[in-house]
C-alpha cells in the first residue's frame, strides 16, 4: 500500500487535492487503521485552530487609537508651538530693547470753519511698544494653552 | 470598477474627509491585529500598544493604499511588521507568564471546548512566532494562503510547508500535554 504522508494528509484536510487524489485517501483512511489514526490527530487539531477565538483588546482601544490619530493629525499644534516661541521671542527682545524714542508729526491743527482742532505734536513710541508686547504677551499665553498646556493634560 | 473588499468603501469616504468612519475601520479589525501582535510577542500589553500603533500608522499612510489590494492583507502586514520590529527592540524571550490576561471575544464555551482551548494554546506556545502567526492567518475564515504569503513577506510554498510543519508540531505537542495530564491524574 503506497505511504501516505502526513503533508498529504494536511492537504486533504485543507481540501486543496485534486478530486482523484481526495478519493484516493479517503479510501485509504477507511481500509488503513494506522492511517486513519493520523487522519484523525491532524483533523482534531484542525478542528481545534478552526474553533480558537480570536482575542480582544481593551475596551479604550478604539478610542484609543482615535485619539492618537487626531493629536498626531493636528497641524495647528506644530505651527501653533512655533507660533508661541517665536511670539515670545518677540517680547523677550522687545522689552529688552524698547526704544525711548518720540516720533514728532509736525502736523498743522485743523481748522474747521468756527473750529480748529490742535493735532498731536508725536507719537510716544515707547508707549506704543508696551501696548503692543502686552498684546503679544496675551497671544503667546494662550497659545502656550492651546499647544503645550491643554494636550499635556489631555493626555 | 467594482470591489469585492468591503473595507473600500469606508476607505474611500475616509479618504474624502469623513473620519467617522474609521471608528468603523477600528472596530472590524481590532481583533485579528491584536491577535496577530499577540502572536508574535506574547504579551497583552505590547500587543496591544503594538496594534495601536499600526492602526496610527496604517491611516497616517492611507492615502498610499493601493486601492486594488485588499485592506485586512494590508493592515496586517503592517501589524505583523511592527510587532516583529518591536519583538527586535525588547530582545525578550516570550513568557507564558501573562496568559489569561486576554479575552476571548465570544463567551460561551462548553468545558470541553475550553480544555480544547486550554491544549492549543499550550501547545502553541512551543511554536515560533512565524509559525504561530502563519497558523492564526491561516485559520481566519478569510485568509487564503495567497493572503497569508503577503502579509508574512514570503511565498506561497514557504507558507504551505510553515502551516505542515506547524500543524505536526501542534500535534505532537498536544500528545505530550494529554500524556503528562494523564499521568498527573
Amino acid at each position: 500500500m503506497e505511504n501516505i504522508s502526513d503533508e498529504k494528509l494536511l492537504e486533504f484536510i485543507d481540501g486543496t487535492l485534486v478530486a482523484s487524489e481526495n478519493e484516493e485517501i479517503k479510501n485509504l483512511i477507511k481500509e488503513d487503521q494506522a492511517l486513519s489514526k493520523r487522519y484523525s490527530q491532524f483533523l482534531e487539531i484542525h478542528q481545534m485552530l478552526k474553533e480558537k477565538p480570536l482575542m480582544t483588546p481593551s475596551t479604550g482601544f478604539v478610542d484609543g487609537v482615535i485619539y492618537s490619530l487626531s493629536y498626531k493629525r493636528s497641524r495647528f499644534r506644530k505651527s501653533g508651538l512655533i507660533l508661541f516661541i517665536a511670539a515670545l521671542s518677540v517680547v523677550i527682545l522687545g522689552s529688552i530693547y524698547i526704544p525711548e524714542l518720540v516720533l514728532n508729526l509736525n502736523l498743522e491743527p485743523l481748522s474747521l470753519k468756527n473750529f480748529k482742532i490742535e493735532m498731536p505734536g508725536g507719537i510716544d513710541l515707547k508707549q506704543l511698544n508696551i501696548i503692543l508686547l502686552s498684546v503679544l504677551s496675551f497671544i503667546s499665553l494662550l497659545l502656550f494653552e492651546k499647544t503645550v498646556l491643554k494636550p499635556l493634560f489631555k493626555r | 470598477m467594482t470591489h469585492k473588499d468591503p473595507d473600500h468603501n469606508l476607505i474611500t469616504k475616509i479618504l474624502n474627509g469623513d473620519e467617522n468612519c474609521r471608528n468603523e475601520l477600528i472596530v472590524r479589525h481590532k481583533d485579528y491585529a491584536y491577535t496577530i501582535a499577540y502572536n508574535v510577542l506574547k504579551n497583552a500589553e505590547e500587543a496591544e500598544e503594538v496594534a495601536h500603533d499600526a492602526f496610527v500608522k496604517a491611516f497616517k499612510s492611507l492615502h498610499k493604499f493601493n486601492q486594488e489590494a485588499k485592506f485586512s492583507t494590508w493592515l496586517y502586514r503592517i501589524v505583523f511588521n511592527t510587532a516583529i520590529s518591536q519583538q527586535r527592540r525588547q530582545k525578550r524571550k516570550y513568557s507564558d507568564l501573562d496568559e489569561g490576561k486576554h479575552v476571548a471575544s465570544s463567551e460561551n464555551y462548553s468545558l470541553e471546548l475550553q480544555d480544547r482551548q486550554k491544549y492549543i494554546e499550550q501547545a502553541m506556545l512551543q511554536l515560533n512566532e512565524l509559525d504561530r502567526t502563519s497558523i492564526t492567518l491561516f485559520y481566519f475564515e478569510e485568509m487564503s494562503l495567497e493572503d497569508v504569503a503577503k502579509i508574512l513577506d514570503m511565498n506561497v510554498a514557504t507558507i504551505k510547508v510553515r502551516l505542515h510543519r506547524a500543524r505536526k508540531r501542534l500535534a505532537k505537542a498536544i500528545q505530550e500535554i494529554l500524556k503528562e495530564e494523564a499521568l498527573t491524574l
